[in-house]
């Protein structure tokens, strides 16, 4: 199909929460938008992460100010109800399991910066008998633990909300409609095409998450995005069998900056596999996860599939940290795709120099739901040609020219 | 469906009539999209009892025909299953 769909000055290509929260905050400053999303809303990553979000971020302070800023956000939709659904913002006592071999390990240097960051947090390690909230049904071998609170939300209730609402102020959402090709007019963005036809717009906002390099390549620019898979199992209702809302363990051999090691023999390493047992405040069921690998650019319209493999390493993981969970029944498996920057693992934030009107809002990698409402904020301002409220220039396309002479860090090795 | 809308449309996790219309003019206007922000169809049961009497209020409150109503997710397990299965532990 062909012909004028529609006419706008803003595109976004993407319903997540990069999306969702630009089309928000630019409907609220009366910037003709739309949303461009090729499944339902918050399909991708937005719609199969867990959920938990970042106050702060203990290393970087332009990180820490965007997590900073989004959480507010999050207390004010809580709150005011601007959403139209309240969105289950709650303090989730978290404890991250440790064994005996862990604690001897780290006098020899294991996690070095993972105990600097708990430091920094207040946080250390504690023997089991000395925890706040008992687990006697958390194997008898995680002797020591570190306790702390995450603050988690109702992903779906945001997204759904963060649409409605810009729907409210005008902004047209487009879902189960794909993008097929970016028109230019010299280097300047004229026309995005879509199955159901052409938009004429000015901007095109890149928020296609695992998709971004797709989209980029319609304007001939390659994204350095790649899609880490996720994988969770739901269960069934079931009364409370750990008394914090999320029990984490992660193997000696797990290092944050290189999830996975892709030629390793053993499934749990090369598929990235630690456990994560959710729970939230407001449901009586649990969360199983998770996996964290990387696999080739998803083609447009290409489904993401849950392995049996993955699947057998979670439930192990999972039945080795919380041995009741064995007859316990799963009623659902999904997996997502976590857009990470093969590069720095940093999002990709800004204008695209040399395309005029080509704007990047993707690849948080873990922490999408803490840097979306904000960068979401922080785009529109850039839109509407203000100085941004907080400096993206560290997340710009052009780290990568820049850097272009320096060999890249590459965080996944392929094996 | 019932005078005052305390109808149980999802048994499983116990969702109401009223639950449902509110969502569908909160704009969800998919068995997904409902079923995310009311937990409709996210029980033992994933939606078997519920999805056409989801459906069905919105056609009712939307006016669209139920054939134009999106495709639900459907995801693996068919039947609710033990994770040790899961785990390849036992047939």
């Amino acid at each position: 199909m062909s012909g004028l769909m529609d006419e706008t000055e803003v595109t976004i290509i993407g319903g997540g929460i990069m999306g969702l929260s630009t089309a928000y905050h630019l409907a609220k400053s009366g910037v003709n938008t739309i949303v461009v999303e090729m499944d339902k809303i918050a399909a991708g990553a937005s719609g199969s992460n867990a959920g938990a979000i970042r106050k702060g971020d203990p290393v970087d302070p332009t990180i820490s100010r965007i997590y900073a800023g989004s959480y507010r956000m999050y207390q004010d939709w809580n709150e005011s109800g601007d959403l139209g659904y309240g969105i289950e913002l709650n303090e989730v006592p978290i404890l991250r399991c440790l064994t005996d071999h862990h604690i001897e390990r780290m006098k020899y240097g294991l996690w070095k910066s993972r105990l600097e960051i708990w430091e920094k947090e207040g946080l250390y390690p504690i023997e089991r008998e000395e925890w706040k909230l008992p687990e006697p049904n958390v194997a008898e071998d995680i002797t020591w633990g570190v306790e702390s609170t995450n603050t988690m939300i109702n992903i779906f209730k945001v997204c759904q909300g963060l649409a409605r609402t810009a729907k409210k102020y005008s902004v047209k959402v487009y879902t189960y409609t794909k993008v097929k090709g970016i028109e230019l007019s010299g280097s300047k963005i004229r026309k995005v095409v879509t199955n159901r036809g052409e938009i004429r717009t000015e901007f095109v906002v890149n928020a296609a998450g695992a998709w971004a390099p797709v989209v980029g390549r319609m304007v001939g620019v390659e994204i350095p995005i790649l899609p880490a898979i996720g994988t969770a199992l739901v269960t069934e209702p079931t009364p409370p069998i750990t008394n914090h809302g999320r029990v984490i363990y992660e193997p000696v051999w797990f290092n944050p900056d290189q999830p996975f090691v892709a030629s390793s023999e053993d499934p749990h390493q090369r598929l990235g596999i630690t456990t994560e047992i959710d729970r939230h405040s407001e449901e009586d069921n649990y969360v199983l996860a998770r996996s964290e690998h990387v696999v080739p650019l998803p083609q447009k319209g290409a489904k993401r599939s849950v392995e049996p493999e993955t699947l057998k390493c979670i439930a192990e993981g999972a039945m080795r940290v919380v041995p009741m969970f064995k007859d316990i029944h799963i009623v659902r498996v999904y997996a997502g795709m976590r857009p990470v920057c093969e590069v720095d693992g940093n999002p990709i934030l800004g204008r695209v120099e040399g395309i005029e009107g080509f704007v990047m809002a993707a690849g948080p990698w873990h922490t999408g739901m803490s840097f979306g409402p904000m960068c979401g904020k922080l785009i529109s301002e850039l839109i509407r040609g203000e100085e941004t409220s907080i400096s993206i220039e560290e997340f710009a396309f052009s780290r990568f020219v820049k850097n272009r002479h320096f060999p890249y860090v590459h965080l996944f090795r392929w094996g | 469906m019932s005078e005052q809308g305390d109808l149980i449309l999802c048994r499983c996790m116990e969702v109401t009539e009223k639950d449902v219309r509110k969502a569908i003019h909160l704009g969800a206007d998919s068995f997904d999209a409902v079923k995310r922000v009311t937990r409709a169809g996210m029980g033992l049961c994933q939606g078997r009892t519920c999805q056409q009497l989801v459906e069905r209020l919105i056609t009712e409150e939307t006016g669209k025909k139920s054939g134009e109503l999106p495709p639900i997710s459907i995801r693996p397990p068919l039947r609710p299953t033990k994770l040790k299965v899961i785990a390849g532990m036992e047939k």
